[in-house]
């Protein structure tokens, strides 16, 4: 993963798998401002907890490691803002990966 | 017994005692059985996988569990059943490193294959879990306060689990047998062995077949309905 709209692109890919499965409702439109944890999310807890799953997942296949995202170092990394975004969370995931790379 | 509802089962502490006689039990069910222990086992079957874990090392615990996903798709029953049971002594002379231990193991790494499998089976929609825990939790016997005070942390964490998981339809139960035959439990002598039975009210040893019957109860369609519940076995608590 080299860029943010490689993360972001991933990010996409696990939005619309939870969308096709009913986890995040059909008229839910994507974008970089779409807030995944805190108020105003697109999600529950149990979808916050597949949403993470799945891109846990995602990554793992698609650069054939094990990549675990831990909330407590998202949280971290998102010091003092409330919400988790799309933005906030592609920015983790771009280096965490570029870290670990 | 049936079993097929649970096609895919993930067994802790396999390589001996009653995870070994449940992971032998679930395979000729027909289950496919994934099982883990500190050692090796002694169980060989093309429907049997077994890894070397510390279940109380996390990293461990994530590894293995993504591992089990990757290979099967999908957890249907997980059986909490890795457990120590190390010493028998007052809880003034109890070592440090015992208690410590006991948290570890029984509750740390509960705590853990739980997360994961939970994980697992709130994607899928669908699981059961099923922690054994015993009836010493409601004994209050001397000696037994580490390994007790760590059963009931299991049990008070499963019916919490219970209630976070069923909105994405898994079910989290506890079974707690009185005494049982393992190299564990003799390792305390015949002595202690009669004292534990005294205390029961069906005064004989609870059956790894028994234990069993009772998994495949919490794991059935019937039971779906059934969470955050204790069965326990040889007592009246």
């Amino acid at each position: 993963m080299s860029n943010n709209d490689q993360a972001v692109a991933i990010i996409k890919d696990t939005f619309e798998t939870l969308q096709r499965s009913g986890i995040i409702a059909s008229g839910t439109t994507f974008s970089g401002d779409m807030v995944i944890l805190g108020s105003n999310s697109e999600l529950d807890s149990l979808g916050f907890v597949t949403f993470i799953s799945d891109l846990e997942e995602r990554l793992s296949e698609q650069y054939d490691r094990d990549i675990f995202l831990v909330l407590n170092d998202i949280g971290d990394f998102n010091m003092n803002n409330p919400s988790l975004t799309v933005q906030v969370l592609a920015a983790y995931l771009l280096g965490l990966m570029q870290e670990e790379g | 017994m049936p079993a097929s509802f649970a096609s895919v089962v993930v067994i802790t502490g396999t390589s001996r005692g009653l995870g070994l006689r449940l992971a032998q039990l679930f395979i000729d069910a027909g289950c496919l059985v994934f099982g883990c222990s500190r050692g090796e086992s002694a169980l060989e079957d093309q429907r049997y996988r077994h890894d070397r874990i510390d279940i109380g090392d996390d990293a461990e615990v994530r590894r293995w569990i993504r591992g089990v996903k990757k290979e099967a798709g999908r957890i249907d029953l997980l059986v909490c059943n890795a457990g120590i049971v190390a010493s028998v002594l007052p809880l003034t002379l109890t070592p440090t490193a015992v208690v410590e231990s006991y948290l570890r193991t029984n509750v740390a790494g509960t705590f853990y294959v739980c997360r994961e499998a939970g994980k697992v089976m709130t994607a899928q929609r669908a699981g059961r879990i099923v922690a054994v825990s015993s009836t010493m939790t409601r004994l209050h016997e001397p000696g037994t306060a580490a390994y007790s005070a760590s059963k009931g942390a299991v049990e008070e964490l499963i019916r919490v689990l219970a209630r976070e998981l069923a909105p994405a339809g898994v079910t989290c139960n506890i079974v707690a047998p009185g005494l049982i035959c393992t190299d564990a439990s003799d390792s305390f002598g015949p002595e202690w062995r009669e004292r534990m039975l005294g205390l029961q009210t069906i005064k004989r040893p609870v059956s790894a077949e028994e234990i069993f019957h009772a998994v495949c109860y919490f794991a059935s369609p019937l039971a779906a309905a059934v969470t955050g519940q204790t069965l326990y076995m040889g007592l009246v608590p």
